[in-house]
């Protein structure tokens, strides 16, 4: 028998009450001449005898009340074996997780070694064949790499051979999945452990909020492997379009970098290279903890994917983040369909000649055709990425139905009302399409000048080469008349007229989107596209937006899938070979063949990963184990934190319930000496 | 004295001196028996008659006369002329006193007796006293002159428990065997004795022709046997020991008493003699009623 609370053993001197109460009351002792003695002479000696007996049976009564008492409170409980001790023989056999962190960041150093040494440690003080141990690893995602088992000889061969991945480490998933395996039926009555061996970074622990807890009756002792502060400085995300359109003008890539570690980087190098060559390069000085953003310039004058990498020349811990691998989809010149509701001579009155003409300038990446609204047909659109409405207000319903699929397929559609479109009929046709539904001609009041754009979503790829100074002023354009809106809860509003009301709204159907500008293309309503210094690159990238989408990823993450399920595409990894998962395993630009297609995926090791801050053990376990009680333990120098979640010894102790029995025991014993007791003393 | 009719028994603790005592209660007790409808008995005393031409007037009383100027015979004298002979055990076993009660046994034996010679000698009984334990301590004839009241209550006053062992039949007989004419005998005891010897002796005076009354005295413990706590008993005479839980012999101790009890009722009663189960906390009037009662039968 094992004893949960064994100091309460020193309760079993209270056997000595009854005994001294009894020797006490001996002493006091009435003495009485009486008279009548004689009437008790005959009666006494056998009186005397079985009181005696009664006494004594008594006296053992209360003894065994006292001694069950403090055997209760000592809370007993059995274990197939002897010693409760996980180290020792004889105790039953324990389940573990060993949860091993294989994310990237164990690539630093020898954190690797380290996890598996402190593995091997905790492998050592199992019982093969009694103790059972899983062997699972985590990155981005938990896999058990040796299921529940007693040959802990397997386990570590498989250590041997375990080597640090490219993914993420998240510690916030795996902690939860180690916990469910050992919830199985097989399980129940067995000591539960969760060994954690980790670099414990705070990346890989943010996506917990506090939803979840160890479960009661199992033991979590944490491993941290990540001793020594880390030096790193790394290029933690950039802004490169993952496609564009061939054109002639400049697109930037930035970069920011970040220096993690405690080393000032003064005259860093930043280069800019791709098809083998250095297109660009950078000085940067990087104090501790300091950021710094960056940018470089290309111009994609050329179809077809255009692959390189950001590099960082420095030499810190953590190498593999110094480098970010891109590749830029350039898509050649885009076909623009244009469906002129208000043809005519007059440029003036001419709904969609600006438009054509912005779209037709020299070194366009636009190709532009225009049509009738009633000679719209499904065919139309076919080889188009884009359609440009102006001033239409209705469409054929089979027209419909192909704009529909046009955008789902991922084309893209701007539509500009005008005075020839009737808000009933075009709520009617593109209403299901369109961002929003047209209500009223707003008209500007005759001594007004009327409104001009105000607030924009510079952030929008539309606007964005709009943010720096001198690159346009939107409000130089007038407006003497625009739709009122209705129904754009689900659209996005990206410019708005200066008294407030939506001027630019897009809405995302299927793979494309839909633009809707509450104004004329042409001069009806408004002087905007007598403003080129802003209509032209408008409506460049309002096209390119709707336009450009990628044909598949173009840039990814290590640990994401490589190709959308039924692809038939097929990858190379970056040394050449095929790849063996479906998921990007290696960072490196891959080889993707589609057909005709042949381009490149670029794929980056998760930047959380570059992130040093490791997380407390002590504070991890405080904010899982049900019993935030634990210890902190040195074995060989490492700090090892054993928290102490309902013990197993309390949960065995729990099921069994002895103490419960003993007091019963007690109730019963009390019972009898108050019968026993109470008859002694009855006339 | 109306008062001592009612004297509780703290009060009659505190009065030492017996025939103050006697004449309280027996006092208390006439006037009570006066207004009670209870008229059995007169107390217009018998032993007064008041003379009628034609009556020996060798009997008259001529201090009665010269008091009250009438002439009164002394009725008692010749009519009744009763011998009554009061016997107190004084054993060891009589010096028992209980926890709770006012006196002891043979204290309270001695009140009663006093009481009872007291109220006998004004009804002009003649009374007689006999202290004894295993053997005759002191003996005073049967008179019943005031000066032998007297010297019966100074007696009593002074009576003490003997050392001997009880030995009450020994005592009794040498009683009976000097006893010329037949009278009462009052035996005022505990009865700790072989009952049989005891209902012999009291035989003998019931082959002589005389009444017989028996008080047994007890104390309230000896009746009912109240101990609770572990006590060492030690009989009085015998100094045997005997330790015990007293609630598990109490019951035992019970039908010993009863037994005991009952043999020497039935005795009684087979005799033809008075038996009265006295407490020491019983009122002594009590004991005069039966007296009274007893002599009633015999004129």
């Amino acid at each position: 028998m094992h004893l949960l609370n064994p100091w309460y053993l020193a309760g079993l001197a209270a056997i000595l009450v009854p005994i001294l109460i009894h020797i006490l009351q001996r002493d006091r002792v009435k003495r009485i001449i009486f008279p009548a003695t004689r009437f008790l002479l005959g009666a006494s000696k056998r009186i005397t005898r079985t009181q005696q007996i009664r006494e004594l049976i008594l006296l053992i009564l209360r003894a065994a009340v006292m001694a069950l008492l403090a055997l209760a409170l000592t809370r007993p409980f059995w274990m197939q074996g002897g010693n409760v001790d996980a180290a020792g023989a004889g105790a039953p056999g324990k389940a573990a997780v060993l949860l091993l962190d294989v994310s990237a960041s164990m690539r630093v150093g020898n954190r690797m070694d380290e996890a598996r040494k402190q593995a091997l440690e905790f492998l050592e003080s199992c019982r093969p064949q009694i103790d059972r141990v899983a062997l699972v690893v985590f990155d981005r995602e938990p896999v058990i790499k040796i299921p529940m088992t007693g040959d802990t000889g397997q386990i570590k061969s498989a250590l041997g051979d375990l080597k640090p991945g490219w993914g993420g480490g998240n510690l916030a998933v795996a902690l939860p999945f180690a916990d469910r395996m050992l919830q199985a039926d097989e399980f129940k009555n067995t000591p539960r452990e969760i060994v954690v061996v980790s670099d414990l970074q705070k990346s890989g622990w943010e996506q917990y909020k506090g939803e979840w807890k160890l479960s009661a009756g199992t033991d979590l002792a944490v491993k941290p492997v990540s001793l020594r502060a880390l030096e790193n400085v790394a290029i933690v995300q950039t802004a490169i379009p993952q496609s564009t359109v061939v054109a002639q003008r400049p697109e930037a890539l930035s970069l920011q970098v970040v220096n993690f570690g405690k080393t000032d980087h003064p005259g860093m190098k930043v280069s800019f290279k791709a098809n083998g060559k250095t297109l660009g390069e950078k000085d940067v000085n990087l104090g501790p903890g300091k950021t710094e953003v960056m940018r470089f310039e290309n111009t994609f004058d050329t179809p077809g994917d255009f692959a390189g990498t950001l590099e960082l020349d420095v030499k810190d811990d953590f190498p593999d983040d110094n480098v970010w691998h891109f590749n830029v989809r350039v898509l050649p010149r885009v076909q623009v369909l244009l469906v002129n509701g208000g043809p005519s001579t007059s440029a003036a009155k001419d709904d969609g000649r600006f438009i054509k003409e912005a779209l037709s300038l020299p070194g366009s990446p636009f190709q532009v055709r225009e049509i009738a609204p009633q000679a719209l047909v499904p065919k139309d659109l076919d080889g188009v990425q884009a359609a440009v409405f102006t001033n239409v207000g209705s469409v054929s319903k089979e027209s419909q139905t192909a704009l529909k699929a046009f955008l789902e397929n991922g084309g893209g559609v701007l539509l500009f009302p005008g005075d020839r479109v009737a808000p009933d009929d075009f709520n009617a046709d593109f209403g299901a399409l369109a961002p929003c539904r047209l209500k009223d001609v707003v008209h500007k009041d005759e001594k007004s000048e009327g409104w001009t754009l105000g607030e924009m979503d510079l952030q929008h790829p539309i606007f964005v080469h709009f943010a720096t100074p001198q690159s346009g002023d939107f409000s130089s354009a007038r407006f003497a008349k625009y739709y009122s809106v209705t129904d754009s809860q689900a659209s996005k509003v990206l410019a708005r007229f200066i008294d407030g009301h939506p001027a630019l709204l897009e809405k995302p159907i299927g793979k494309g989107y839909t633009l809707l500008f509450t104004s004329t293309a042409g001069m009806k309503w408004n002087d905007f596209c007598l403003q080129g210094g802003v209509f032209v690159p408008f409506v460049h990238e309002a096209l390119k937006f709707l336009a450009v989408h990628s044909e598949g990823q173009t840039n990814t993450e290590v640990g994401s899938p490589l190709a959308a399920a039924g692809s038939k595409a097929v990858l190379t990894l970056p040394d050449g070979s095929k790849p063996s998962s479906s998921q990007a395993e290696v960072p490196g630009l891959y080889g993707v063949k589609l057909g005709d297609y042949d381009g490149k995926l670029a794929v980056n090791i998760p930047r959380q990963e570059s992130e040093t801050a490791a997380l407390d053990a002590s504070e991890l376990s405080a904010a899982v184990a049900s019993n935030p009680e634990g210890q902190e333990k040195t074995i060989e120098g490492v700090k090892v934190w054993v928290a102490a979640s309902d013990s197993v010894q309390e949960r065995i102790e729990g099921g069994q319930r002895l103490g419960w029995y003993l007091l019963f025991g007690i109730l019963a014993l009390l019972f009898g000496e108050h019968l026993l007791a109470n008859n002694t003393s009855r006339h | 004295m109306s008062e001592f009719k009612y004297l509780d028994f703290e009060t009659l603790g505190r009065i030492k001196n017996m025939q103050m005592l006697a004449q309280g209660v027996v006092e208390g007790f006439i006037l009570g028996l006066h207004r009670s409808p209870y008229r059995g008995f007169s107390v217009e005393f018998a032993e007064y008659r008041q003379y009628v031409p034609g009556d020996d007037i060798k009997h008259l009383d001529w201090k009665v006369y010269g008091k009250s100027d009438r002439y009164y015979l002394k009725q008692f004298e010749e009519e009744t002329n009763l011998a009554c002979h009061i016997l107190i055990d004084a054993s060891p076993s009589m010096d028992y006193k209980g926890e709770g009660a006012v006196f002891t046994k043979l204290e309270y034996a001695c009140r009663m007796a006093a009481c009872l010679s007291y109220l006998m000698m004004s009804q002009r009984d003649a009374t007689g006293l006999m202290i004894f334990d295993d053997e005759i301590r002191q003996r005073l004839p049967a008179r019943g002159s005031p000066a032998h009241r007297q010297l019966l209550l100074t007696t009593l006053d002074n009576v003490k428990p003997g050392t001997g062992d009880t030995d009450l039949a020994g005592p009794m007989h040498a009683l009976a065997e000097s006893l010329k004419k037949r009278g009462m005998v009052i035996l005022i005891s505990d009865l700790l004795d072989d009952p049989l010897k005891v209902m012999s002796a009291l035989q003998h005076f019931r082959f002589q022709g005389n009444e017989v009354v028996v008080f047994h005295v007890l104390d309230r413990d000896e009746i009912e046997f109240p101990f609770h706590a572990m006590t060492e008993f030690t009989d009085s005479e015998s100094k045997e020991k005997v330790l015990v839980a007293p609630q598990s012999v109490r019951r035992e101790y019970l039908n010993e008493f009863d037994r005991f009890f009952g043999a020497y009722k039935k005795g009684c009663a087979d005799l033809g003699a008075d038996y009265k189960l006295m407490n020491t906390s019983a009122s002594l009037e009590l004991a005069l009623s039966e007296y009274l009662y007893r002599r009633s039968r015999l004129f």
